[in-house]
């Protein structure tokens, strides 16, 4: 037979909150102790009235904060204890790898060639590996004053300053390596021969560091000359020379030279720690 | 108020599919029956229960139900006639007035304490999901003990519209219920 009370929860709650009038309190009684569905109603029912009335407080508090509504959509998820175990561990795992990854990937783009442990003599480190330290700046050529006022030189050396300005180091390289074999004592052909060398490549890089020295030796207080020097220590990773470079600058107090020079000191001196 | 309709060969007498095994199967529906409607627990109900179901399997042979009775009017009515012996014999007449405290209702409804915080937490949670206006009615009523009169001036609705939100809200928490097993058979 089907139950009259089937779609009448309404009716049931009123049972079970005791606001049906007496007889048909009686008859829903006489049916539901038939009826396996009403009696299982009537204590569904029993149940929810008696714990919103009881932990109402609880069940009925302002709403949530994202991490509780999260944690229910996680409770209520249909996963087996096994997945609810796992899906956690693997979670961790993952943000723990995500980290190592990040921190390992910040620490190797913020130290110079090699990475952890590396030499920091000896040991041929690649252009782009110890970029942050060793980039070169564009030391513009403003106007050729050559220390010799040998008009040849004067020429040469202003055919070859719109080549350099122009970033052809290779072409600049070739032609200052001729002017400074005719006018080995003319610094500053040497000197935008070492800083053209420094730019070109690697190979190159010892070359700029000879001819640099040489302009420090007789030139000691050189600060371009100096400050190139330095980089080009950097590039191959002798940090203690270029250290000493740099200190040296550092207390030339060069206008444009001594300032870079400190900060290129104290990224370093951090790099050492 | 809705009263179901029974009365379809009213007047006749049917016989009703009343055995020893279907009054076995009622045990719980007697039960509960005690408790909510008579206010027994612990060893009252039992022995009651007991007393009434012995009653009703000896003499179930004899019933010969009227107008179409429900078959749980025979076992209300010997639930009935042994609670009221009951309590004559012990000079008290305990038929429940007040509502169903939540301390009388464990071991009985829930199996303790436990099982009753686990499920405000499962409503809470479940709540979250019903409109606003639903659990508003389910607070009124079944938390803040309003009456649909005062429930509806308080939410500022006319009273049928509350009555059909409640019924609404109801059918709803029925759903949500129905599948776990707290709240099941």
């Amino acid at each position: 037979m089907l139950c009259a009370y089937q779609n009448r929860p309404d009716y049931i709650a009123d049972y079970v909150r005791g606001v049906l009038p007496e007889d048909e309190q009686e008859i829903f009684e006489a049916h539901y102790l038939g009826c396996d569905e009403c009696l299982a109603n009537v204590r569904l029912m029993e149940k929810a009235t008696l714990t919103m009335r009881h932990y109402g407080a609880t069940i009925f508090a302002p709403p949530l904060t994202w991490l509780d509504r999260l944690k229910i959509w996680w409770d209520d998820l249909p996963l087996s204890q096994q997945w609810r175990s796992a899906i956690p561990a693997f979670a961790t795992y993952i943000v723990i790898i995500g980290v190592l990854s990040t921190g390992y990937w910040w620490l190797k783009s913020s130290l110079p060639a090699g990475g952890f442990g590396h030499k920091e003599s000896g040991e041929i480190a690649t252009p782009a590996a110890n970029k942050s330290l060793a980039e070169l700046q564009h030391y513009d050529w403003t106007q050729p004053v050559p220390d010799i006022t040998d008009p040849e030189l004067v020429n040469r050396l202003a055919e070859i300053q719109p080549i350099y300005q122009e970033k052809n180091y290779p072409l600049a390289v070739e032609r200052l390596t001729a002017v400074v074999q005719d006018f080995p004592q003319s610094l500053e052909a040497r000197l935008f021969l070492g800083i053209s060398q420094l730019f070109l490549n690697h190979n190159h890089t010892t070359d700029a560091i000879q001819n640099l020295e040489m302009i420090i030796q007789s030139h000691p207080e050189h600060a371009a000359a100096r400050w190139y020097l330095a980089k080009g220590y950097i590039k191959i990773n002798r940090f203690d020379a270029a250290r000493q470079q740099l200190t040296a600058l550092k207390k030339q107090n060069d206008h444009d030279f001594g300032p870079q020079a400190e900060n290129l000191l104290a990224k370093l001196n951090n790099f050492k720690k | 108020m809705f009263l179901p309709n029974f009365s379809e060969d009213a007047g006749k007498t049917r016989p009703l599919m009343i055995d020893r095994e279907w009054i076995a199967s009622r045990r719980e529906a007697v039960k509960q029956y005690l408790w909510k409607k008579w206010n027994l627990n612990d060893h009252d109900l039992e022995e009651v229960l007991q007393e009434t179901m012995v009653a009703a399997l000896q003499s179930f042979d004899k019933y010969e139900a009227r107008n179409n009775a429900e078959p749980g009017t025979y076992l209300i009515g010997i639930a009935k006639n042994v609670v009221q012996t009951y309590f004559r014999r012990r000079d008290r007449h305990e038929r429940r007035r007040a509502s169903v405290e939540m301390a009388e209702s464990i071991g009985v409804l829930f199996r303790d304490e436990l099982e009753a915080e686990e499920l405000a937490d499962f409503f809470r949670k479940k709540f979250l999901r019903l409109p606003k206006k639903y659990v508003q009615v389910l607070r009124l009523i079944y938390y803040q003990d309003y009456k649909e009169r005062d429930a509806a001036a308080e939410m500022g609705i006319p009273v049928d519209k509350f009555y059909s939100l409640k019924s609404d809200a109801l059918k709803r928490l029925r759903k949500l219920c129905k599948n776990d097993p707290r709240l099941g058979p």
